[in-house]
């Protein structure tokens, strides 16, 4: 064991000929928040489909390097294992449109046998509900579709559905970009309170300097396909020793 | 200089009118087949009753009692069944081949092989089926060549259909699904054919109507009796379209107005489909 629950090791991408990332390495250490930052186009949602292999079924990619889920290589997993332990939420949310709001959460559990009793998957659909800051609302309505769900709903039912497999690792591709502050506070603290009572480790794509402060522990921030500067997120958005970094703290790149 | 305005309203007038009349020009025909299937269907299913001219057997020489449709539409419930049962069967394992396993050289073979096919003259198929099943194997007509036949004129053109509802489904829906680790085979059948179900659903309706009015396949497979039931697959039977065929060239009137009233049936079977599946594709609701 290397005590921590993500490692990036000199990752190269290339997308249809044309490279994306070129050698990232960072480390999270388990139970904790990393926030990746850049500007549009350095590669950060194509790095997080690198990390779950979600990018394998892209046949246009080709993806280097090594990435280690608790010491383990991903490379020595079944793709469909790593996705399980490091489940990922999308920046445009994509609740499965043709199942009720309950069925959305309770696929992952029922495809992976979690529960072996409906009273077991109603408590997992239950847990993850919650831990998505969702029960309250939608406790009495489990079996409408999501289209009856504001966006910002939607995309914490997606979160739920992340969560009910119950992964290692959750992988956020910018979750509150399209969606309103009320929603966008309502995410920030189920992520940290995932972290902090549910011991998951959180990458966390943001474009947005002081969301990172507030959720993140550390930091990491990319530029060009490459890390141009990594550590604790204070510190980083602080006292940046990177000039990239600097200017875009201050909005400037 | 810009013209005036009554100018360009005038013009407007015109480019629409001749809009209009080339859009009713192309309706025109079809107006005019619905009118003659209905006038002519009606009045020959009228003389005997639409009871029996469903349930009966034809008697193409007998003025005072021509029978109905019956054994040909049983025939064509046969074939059409049989023919949608295997084609679906087929054509839904292919359709994900098509769409879900892209990147391989066996996905891109079986799309274009498909492709191909769905552009296929059905008589070649009809023929193909003659010189194995018929001319090779039973030794004379029969309702299994036929079922053969009918099968692959719609297999292709369903797997694509189904294929095109399977694209359909959203990208995020597809990664959400992917990435809640199920293997590559139960996140396609749990949740990406789920999505796409309606869609996959309208291409087997539309499979349906295309096998229920084909004609070229069954020329020279199931043969043509219509004297009575002839369920049995390796003998010889009817179909709706080809009674049709056959009968309104029989120079006798009983048989022309058995073949008119079939063609009635068939169009209310085919149209009633086809808004069916219309209907669904309405209901088609992406977020």
């Amino acid at each position: 064991m290397t005590g921590y629950a993500l490692e990036v090791r000199d990752l190269r991408v290339t997308l249809s000929g044309k490279r994306i990332l070129n050698g990232v390495s960072f480390r999270c250490p388990e139970a904790t928040v990393t926030a990746v930052m850049g500007p549009s186009g350095t590669g950060k949602s194509t790095m997080l489909r690198a990390i779950n292999r979600l990018l394998d079924l892209n046949p246009e990619a080709m993806v280097e390097g090594d990435i280690l889920i608790h010491g383990r290589s991903v490379w020595e997993m079944e793709p469909y294992e790593v996705r399980r332990r490091a489940t990922m939420v999308f920046q445009d949310p994509n609740p499965f449109p043709h199942m009720s709001i309950y069925d959305n959460v309770a696929v992952g559990p029922r495809l992976h046998g979690l529960a072996r009793s409906k009273q077991e998957l109603d408590e997992i659909v239950r847990w993850a509900l919650e831990r998505a800051m969702l029960w309250d609302e939608v406790k009495d309505r489990l079996r409408d579709p999501p289209s009856k769900l504001s966006g910002g709903q939607r995309q914490r039912l997606s979160l739920a559905r992340a969560l009910a497999v119950k992964p290692e690792i959750l992988l956020l591709d910018e979750p509150t970009a399209n969606v309103d502050p009320v929603n966008a506070v309502k995410i920030e603290e189920a992520i940290r309170s995932l972290v902090r009572e549910e011991g998951i480790t959180v990458v966390f794509v943001t474009h947005m300097p002081s969301q990172a402060v507030r959720v993140s522990d550390y930091l990491v921030f990319l530029y060009g396909g490459r890390v141009v500067e990594q550590g604790p997120s204070r510190e980083v958005a602080l006292n940046p020793s990177n000039p990239l970094t600097e200017k875009f703290f201050r909005g400037e790149l | 200089m810009p013209r005036s305005l009554r100018a360009r309203k005038l013009e407007n007038a015109v480019g629409l009118a001749v809009i209009v009349a080339l859009a009713i020009a192309s309706v025109l025909p079809l107006i005019h087949i619905l009118y003659m299937v209905i006038v002519r269907g009606v009045e020959a299913i009228a003389r005997i009753g639409l009871y029996r001219f469903l349930t009966e057997p034809p008697h193409p020489f007998d003025p005072q009692n021509p029978g109905g449709i019956g054994p040909a539409l049983v025939g064509s419930l046969e074939l059409s069944g049989l023919a949608i049962a295997v084609a679906t069967l087929i054509a839904l394992p292919a359709s994900v081949l098509i769409a879900e396993f892209r990147g391989s050289r066996i996905s891109r073979g079986t799309l274009l092989l498909a492709l191909t096919l769905v552009e296929f003259p059905t008589i070649l198929v009809g023929l193909t089926v003659y010189a194995v099943l018929v001319d090779h194997v039973v030794g004379g007509y029969n309702m299994l060549a036929g079922a053969v036949a009918l099968t692959l004129v719609i297999l292709p053109y369903m797997a694509v259909q189904a294929s095109e509802a399977l694209r359909g489904v959203p990208e995020g829906v597809r990664e959400a699904a992917y990435s809640l680790g199920a293997t590559r085979l139960k996140t396609v059948y749990a949740l990406i054919a789920p999505a796409a179900r309606r869609g996959i659903l309208v291409g087997i309706l539309i499979g349906l109507a295309r096998a229920a009015g084909e004609t070229a396949p069954l020329l020279f497979t199931v043969g043509g009796a219509y004297e009575g039931y002839h369920l049995c697959l390796y003998k010889v039977g009817g179909a709706v379209p080809l009674m049709i065929y056959q009968f309104i060239q029989m120079p006798y009137k009983p048989a022309q107005d058995l073949a008119w009233g079939a063609a009635l049936v068939l169009m209310t079977i085919i149209v009633g489909v086809m808004l069916l599946a219309r209907l669904l594709v309405k209901e088609v609701k992406i977020l």
